[in-house]
């Protein structure tokens, strides 16, 4: 084969050259030959070849159900693909994967897998491969694993067979065990209100035997059953139905007696209950007056009395929230966390109404859901409590240390952000007020001696910022004791103290139940900032000390949420920001921005939270008074909506506002327009999650939408992880007309909730989880799936590896120049001999000496003179007479006038003596 | 190969600061050849007596020898000095002489943006990677490229080390997709390019944060652009309609004139479309009379893809039953005849693509293909199933609500030991696909058929009036039609997987072709029998035809309707420059040069040739 055969075009060019100046000698055969050569190597000939060196790529399959064994082995794998290497032109590639992948290490691979191994990205390994093989090199892939990767491989597969790589595999399984594990548990993704369906349980272990199973809905106990396991596998069957629209979490647990992997015995899904459009109302009044008013317009009212019930699944399936007076540090964190997806991405719409327990005094200030209201919480001097005494308590343990990620992505570790709460704290007091600051581990120090803010704001700040984790834990008694003998003294009228503590190692309580009782007989309040969550073993330590010291307590288990619970905290404390008092009431004319429709508005109300309207809300009445706050207001945020009424509707204060003709067209139409739009039909919406892989497909049929998505392409968001607050943008592809989908990658353990916008509108869904760890699933059909794959690339199962090294049925092409070379180049040099020494070639001895040899009759040639006749002088041309000395001039010899230059310079130098 | 360096050799080449590198050093064992070569020139050849008329004319003989070859001197010659030129051509030639820098080989990694409105940028978009590459170049003479696409399950552009042919590759290439997430390619880049190598991710949009610490390259920029976003063909007064909405995705309104072409070159006269500025209008016309393939063509813009919209009328394979059904129940064909597209009954003699049939005394009917087998026993008076109904998870009742299905506690028909059941009340099968032994003579591979049964008397239950029902069918009969051989029209997208359109199990040689207007093939393919799964429709727009033998399975048009790609206005050009370095060596020095080498060669083995000849010509003489 040629690469550039126009050169051939050479060999024409060439006999024409040699015919016309015959001088050239081109005739002559090994000139044909070396001319031949040259033409041969500009035409970059190229033969099949199976020659050279190929690659072997081994995957290691590193993750979590395959990694002792191995770790055990690999050494030896290594030893045998390195014995079976047929020669020193093959390479030997050997990758570890699991989550991601990595070089193994090349010293023997007893390394450990330091990275994730949650996941066997089988497919990412072979990208890897695909990326890295030099293109026409002929190649293997040999996958050491289980079998059981994470994720499709159908991807790969095209593209291996399209390079010609064989993907053979070798299974390890792990010996057997007593283990027991949740292969699955299925749930429908959406199931209608009071839809049965089944909740499927597969339980995979060994042996015949019974496994006891904890079920939970929604964190409550589901009943208690067991699975019986026939030749390693059980299925359990469950029918539910659920009664309430949401999201509801299943949670299984199995609890058999022996077991290797405890880790594996766990699994949980969402199930979303699809309703009507359904409005959450988180009230502490049972028979809160709202949820008539809501019902009464046709809407589905979740009624939670129990804010601490309230999670993100809650928010599956509503269209608005509704928070009536319930304070923050009620709220669970994770819960207050998903409103900015909610609003800003889903569509769902969020209203605060007011009271003593609402923003600012409710605690919202620098909440995650004060950005997301009309009002917002600052705090103004002119609007302090009486002067303020604060002591802050700081744990600096051990535990403090810890690196956590800080804002714009800074690694900080826990006790710099409880620094930063500290100080933020202090920013907020005023220069009249008093403040105190004790960093406690095994003994109290003492940062920020107790005294008057004044102008010394800095210092302070420079003091707090210094305090380092020293190591230890916390010794609580200590604390609060040194805490308390500082605020003691002072005669203010508001005495308070601020404890931050790890809720998993708080010590040494001490006599807090004697301490606390005296703090709040003399006036004086505790209140806990818990670094974890409710269920750390230290955590209900903290809520006593909380409860008794008559104060609030806050856990967060993200660093970043510290300082905003400190300025919250600050804020209920050292603010005055519920006006207890009637006040009257201007309407501002702006309600006819969210109705067409008028309202008569009361004249007065008991009381109201002071805020002020941000710049971008819609103020529909405020008060009268000197402060001329915002009382309804109004504000879109994303695609939501939200709206503040910051006088109470229900409870203290609030008999005004219950007799107010209009309270029912006040709130049908503040919740009308919070819920939204019903979405046109003819959009349709599907998820699947398959094995860690969720897939969404959009589809829309009618002409409308095809109008609709035209003008403003459909978005898909996910909420996912820290990194992207707002929610991740997924793209989607076109896969056909009318139909979108987009796939991504979930997390173990990481629970997403999405949404779908188009246009105006939104679809959410969620939220959904992977209920069991891809890697624990061991799904047959990824096995059958990497059989499929191997025996579509012309892979097979290897169970020799020293057949490892089979080339694959692809053929190199060698590159014939660097031999062409070396020929014209010996050709030449065999040319310049010949025609130096004037030998002529003569094939007739040669010809005698291979018949003699091959025992046939021949002429009679002697062996010394075989070589000599081969090569054999031209003979002598016969006597020719002088050239006459008019001979043709064409003829050879200088010419005359050269000759007799010659002459005469010969003739000057003889001369000369030389 | 091992690399030899030149200025590694020795002082010398350190002093001169020549960082001369050769890939193939033993090459350089040709410059034995230089020796050779005035060896063989230092050998003179036997004098021959010449009788000459005098003396002098001795001199003109100086190259030869009176003893004959003998090492006596060297006397220097054109051909001996051409010689030795070739020798060390070729000597080059084969040491693969390289020049780097004190680097290395820089890799350079693109990352390119694989959506459609990049084919607006490519030019730009090469001249931009030029440059960079010029630049990794400066830094060591050989630069290692890899062009990946941002969407990680297509195959990559392209690898090597040849900046020519890397933009070769993406002269070549012509995106059509999407938008995708390209976070996954560009950490694929890195891992091959190290630490030190360069990953740019080329786009039309810039984005804000890159990771794997890519490099943006955006190339785009605001483009107005006018474009079809979608066509539909529908039926209005009995007429078929086509109706197709053009978008403005500029600032300024826009008028543009558009025509339609169909088969064989026929066209309507010229119109006008106005548009407001981002606005959207919508154009149609009846279909022409016999039109099969048709063309939708607006006045060209800089963004031609949307320009144009190849379409047909989507046509699916015709479907057709029979039934046997008892009066109570007529309203099952009557259904699906009117919400199943393409559903008609069968004409007398034909054989029905799906039988209904329904059990009598417990027993159905023999139904050798596909059908909807249901029970036809039931008392109005009966009461009904108290438990609840529960769907398993199935493909077929996914998503599907059956709470509210009523079914009667009648004795029911049985279900069998190979029937997978859809939907149970408590106990009791109520749905469920019944698969049908495959006939004799069938391949071993084919797939079975399915038939749909219903357990239950649906005369005595309210399934008609049961949505889940209606879609239950409506999924039953579109499976029936997809293992059906017959020819679908079909409208499709640039690059849309076509296997989920074609029947599993095929039987002869599939063709895809692709077609004019005027239904000639332009070019046409075999698809191998495991390349069905990627069987994908052409990244150009225009018709095409996938047959298995002579049957047509697909006869489709292919236009490209991504409102996404036309929308140029958040385009904008920017180069974030960064830093390369370079983390080992090698360059080719000879290049693209070596034929040129060879030529050099040639001549001048030629030129000595003519010059011994001329001389011997002239020792004869």
């Amino acid at each position: 084969m040629l690469n550039s055969p126009e050169w051939l075009l050479l060999i024409p060019a060439l006999a024409f050259a040699g015919w016309r100046w015959r001088g050239l000698g081109l005739q002559r055969p090994r000139r044909i030959l070396i001319l031949l050569g040259i033409i041969a190597l500009l035409a970059e000939p190229r033969i099949p070849s199976r020659r050279g060196g190929m690659d072997l790529w081994v995957l290691l399959d590193r993750s979590a159900s395959t990694a002792d064994l191995v770790d055990r082995n690999v050494a030896e794998w290594r030893t045998l693909l390195d014995k079976a290497r047929p020669s020193r032109r093959d390479t030997l590639h050997v990758l570890d994967y699991a989550a991601e992948v990595l070089p193994a290490d090349p010293g023997g691979g007893t390394s450990l897998y330091a990275n994730r191994r949650g996941q066997t990205r089988t497919a990412l390994a072979l990208d890897h491969v695909l990326a890295a093989q030099d293109a026409g090199r002929p190649a293997r892939v040999l996958v050491f694993t289980d079998g059981y990767a994470t994720e499709p491989l159908r991807e790969s597969a095209a593209k291996l067979a399209a390079e010609g790589i064989a993907l053979d595999y070798r299974l390890i399984q792990p010996p057997v065990a007593e283990d027991a594990r949740i292969a699955s548990l299925d749930l429908p993704a959406r199931v209608q209100l009071g839809e049965a369906f089944v909740l499927r349980l597969t339980v995979v272990g060994t042996g015949n035997r019974v496994i006891p199973l904890n079920l939970r809905r929604d964190g409550q106990a589901a009943g208690n059953s067991s699975v019986k396991l026939r030749d390693g596998r059980g299925t359990l069957e469950i029918v539910d139905h659920l009664a309430q629209a949401g999201a509801h979490r299943y949670e299984a647990e199995i609890l058999p007696e022996h077991d290797a992997h405890p880790g594996n015995n766990r699994a949980s899904r969402w199930v979303e209950v699809v309703g009507g459009p359904r409005l959450l109302l988180i009230t502490r009044f049972p028979n809160d007056p709202l949820a008539e008013v809501f019902r009464a317009q046709g809407l589905t009212v979740d009624l939670v009395t129990d804010p601490q019930t309230a999670d993100e699944g809650r928010l599956a399936g509503a269209r608005a929230v509704v928070i009536h007076n319930v304070p923050a540090f009620d709220l669970r964190p994770e819960f207050l966390r998903a409103f900015d997806f909610f609003v800003r991405e889903q569509g769902g719409g969020l209203l605060m109404v007011g009271g003593k327990h609402a923003f600012g005094a409710g605690g919202y200030f620098q909440s995650a859901i004060d950005p997301l209201l009309p009002v917002s919480m600052e705090l103004k001097n002119d609007h302090r409590k009486l002067m303020v005494a604060m002591a802050i308590v700081l744990d600096r343990s051990g535990s403090m240390a810890a690196t956590v990620p800080g804002p714009a992505g800074q690694q900080l570790t826990k006790i710099d952000m409880a620094n930063a709460g500290a100080a933020g704290a202090i920013e907020l007091l005023g220069q009249g007020d008093f403040v105190g600051v004790h960093a406690v581990d095994s003994e109290p120090y003492c940062i920020v001696p107790m005294g008057l803010v004044g102008n010394r704001k800095a210092e302070m700040l420079g003091r707090i910022r210094s305090i380092q984790s020293m190591g230890g834990g916390i010794f609580i008694y200590k604390g609060l004791e040194a805490a308390w003998n500082s605020l003691q003294p002072l005669e203010v009228g508001t005495r308070h103290i601020i404890l931050f503590a790890d809720a998993a190692d708080s010590e040494e309580p001490g006599a807090y139940k004697t301490l606390l009782p005296q703090l709040t007989k003399a006036g004086c309040t505790v209140s806990v900032i818990g670094m974890g969550t409710r269920g750390d073993c230290d955590a209900a330590l903290l809520e006593e000390i909380a409860k008794l010291g008559n104060g609030r307590i806050q856990f967060t288990d993200q660093a970043a949420e510290i300082p905003q619970l400190f300025a919250q905290e600050t804020m209920t404390v050292a603010r005055k920001s519920f006006i207890d008092e009637p006040c009257a009431t201007q309407a501002t004319g702006n309600w006819a921005e969210i109705s067409p429709q008028a309202i008569d508005w009361l004249g007065e109300v008991d009381g109201y939270n002071l805020s002020y309207a941000r710049p971008e809300a819609t103020v529909a009445l405020a008060s009268k008074d000197e402060y001329l706050a915002p009382l309804v207001a109004t504000m879109r945020r994303g695609i939501g909506r939200t709206a503040a009424v910051t006088f109470p509707l229900g409870g203290e204060f609030s008999n005004r506002a219950r007799q107010w003709p209009g309270y029912a067209d006040c709130t049908k139409t503040l919740s009308r327009w919070l819920v939204g739009d019903a979405i046109p039909a003819g959009l349709g919406l599907a998820q699947h999650l398959e094995g860690n892989r969720l897939t969404i497909d959009l589809n829309y049929s009618n002409e409308e939408w095809a109008r609709r998505l035209a003008i403003t392409p459909p978005r898909l968001k996910l909420s996912v992880g820290a990194d992207h607050p707002r929610g991740l943008e997924i793209p989607w592809q076109r896969l056909a007309p009318g139909h979108f989908s987009a796939a991504v990658e979930l997390e173990d353990n990481e629970t997403v909730r999405g949404v779908v916008q188009a246009g105006e509108h939104a679809l959410p869904f969620g939220p959904i989880n992977v209920g069991v760890s891809a890697e624990w699933a061991f799904d047959a059909e990824r096995l059958q799936e990497l059989r499929a794959v191997a025996t579509r690339t012309g892979g097979r199962e290897l169970l020799d590896l020293a057949h490892a090294w089979l080339r694959p049925p692809v053929s190199q092409r060698l590159d014939l120049r660097l031999p062409l070379v070396m020929l014209i180049l010996l050709g030449v040099l065999g040319d310049a001999l010949v025609t130096r020494m004037g030998l002529v070639l003569r094939l007739t001895p040669l010809l005698a000496w291979v018949r003699a040899y091959n025992g046939r009759p021949a002429r009679q040639v002697t062996p010394q003179s075989r070589w000599l006749r081969i090569f054999r002088r031209p003979p002598s041309p016969p006597a020719t007479p002088a050239v006459p000395s008019d001979a043709p001039p064409d003829a050879a010899g200088p010419p005359p006038v050269a000759a007799d230059e010659a002459r005469r310079r010969r003739f000057d130098r003889a001369k000369r003596g030389e | 190969m091992p690399e030899f360096r030149l200025a590694q050799a020795g002082p010398l080449w350190l002093t001169l600061h020549v960082p001369l590198s050769f890939a193939n050093p033993l090459g350089l064992l040709a410059l034995l050849g230089v020796p050779a070569v005035l060896a063989i020139h230092y050998l003179q050849r036997r004098t021959r007596t010449i009788p000459v008329a005098t003396l002098f004319l001795i001199e003109q003989r100086r190259d030869q020898s009176r003893m004959g070859r003998r090492f006596e001197r060297l006397i220097g010659s054109w051909p001996m000095w051409l010689q030795l030129l070739i020798v060390v051509l070729l000597a080059a030639h084969l040491s693969q002489p390289r020049w780097p820098l004190a680097g290395s080989v820089q890799r350079l990694a693109v990352v390119v943006d694989g959506s459609a409105s990049m084919r607006v940028s490519k030019r730009d978009l090469l001249h931009q990677l030029t440059t960079v590459a010029q630049r990794c170049q400066s830094l060591a003479r050989r630069t290692e490229y890899l062009v990946l696409l941002d969407d990680p399950t297509q195959a990559r552009l392209y690898a090597g080390d040849s900046l020519p042919a890397m933009l070769q590759a993406l002269e070549r290439w012509n995106p059509v997709g999407g938008p995708v997430d390209p976070t996954p390619s560009l950490r694929l880049a890195r891992e091959r390019v190290g630490k030190h190598g360069l990953v740019v991710y080329a786009t039309d949009t810039p984005l804000e944060k890159l990771p794997a610490d890519a490099v943006l390259l955006a190339v785009g920029h605001p483009l107005a652009n006018i474009g079809i976003t979608g066509l539909s063909v529908g039926q209005q007064d009995g007429q078929a309609v086509w109706r197709a909405l053009v978008c403005n995705r500029s600032a300024s309104p826009q008028t543009r004139a558009w025509h339609l072409e169909w088969d064989q070159g026929m066209r309507s006269p010229d119109a006008l479309v106005r548009l407001a500025a981002g606005g959207m209008e919508s154009l149609s016309a009846a279909m022409p009379a016999g039109a099969t393939r048709l063309r939708l063509v607006l006045d060209k813009d800089e963004f031609s893809l949307d320009d144009s919209f190849a379409f047909l009328t989507p046509t699916p394979k015709p479907l057709t039953y029979r039934h046997s059904l008892p009066a109570g129940l007529n309203w099952l064909p009557e259904r699906l005849g009117r919400s199943v597209p393409g559903m008609a009954a069968a004409a007398p003699g034909m054989a029905p693509d799906i039988v209904l049939a329904a059990a009598s005394d417990g027993q159905f009917p023999t139904v050798l293909g596909s059908g909807i087998l249901m029970s036809a026993t039931g008392d109005a008076n009966a009461k009904t199933l108290a438990q609840p109904v529960v769907a398993v998870h199935h493909p077929m009742v996914a998503g599907l609500s059956w709470e509210t299905l009523t079914v009667q506690d009648v004795p029911m028909v049985p279900a069998k030991p190979s029937d997978v059941v859809l939907v149970w009340c408590g106990p009791q099968p109520l749905v469920s696909l019944r698969p049908v032994p495959l006939a004799e003579g069938a391949a071993a591979a084919a797939t079975p058929a399915q038939q749909l049964v219903l357990h239950f008397n649906p005369e005595f239950s309210n399934m008609e009036r049961l949505p889940a029902a209606a879609v239950l069918f409506l999924r039953y009969c579109e499976e029936v039609r997809l293992a059906k051989r017959g020819t679908s029209r079909e409208q499709l997208e640039p690059r849309q997987a076509l296997a989920p359109l074609l029947p599993g199990e095929l039987h002869g040689e599939l063709v895809s072709e692709t077609l004019d207007l005027a239904g000639n093939i332009v070019s046409s393919c075999n698809i191998p029998p495991n390349g069905l799964a990627g069987l994908r429709a052409p990244d150009a727009p225009g018709f095409l035809r996938v047959r298995e033998g002579a049957t047509t399975l697909i006869d489709g048009a292919v236009a490209f309707a991504d409102a996404r790609e036309g929308d140029f206005r958040a385009c904008a050009t920017r180069v974030a420059t960064t830093d390369v370095a370079s983390d080992s060596t090698a360059g080719d020095a000879l290049g693209p040069w070596w034929p040129m080498v060879v030529l050099l060669v040639l001549l001048a083995l030629l030129a000595s040739w003519a010059l011994i000849g001329k001389a011997s010509r002239a020792q004869t003489h």
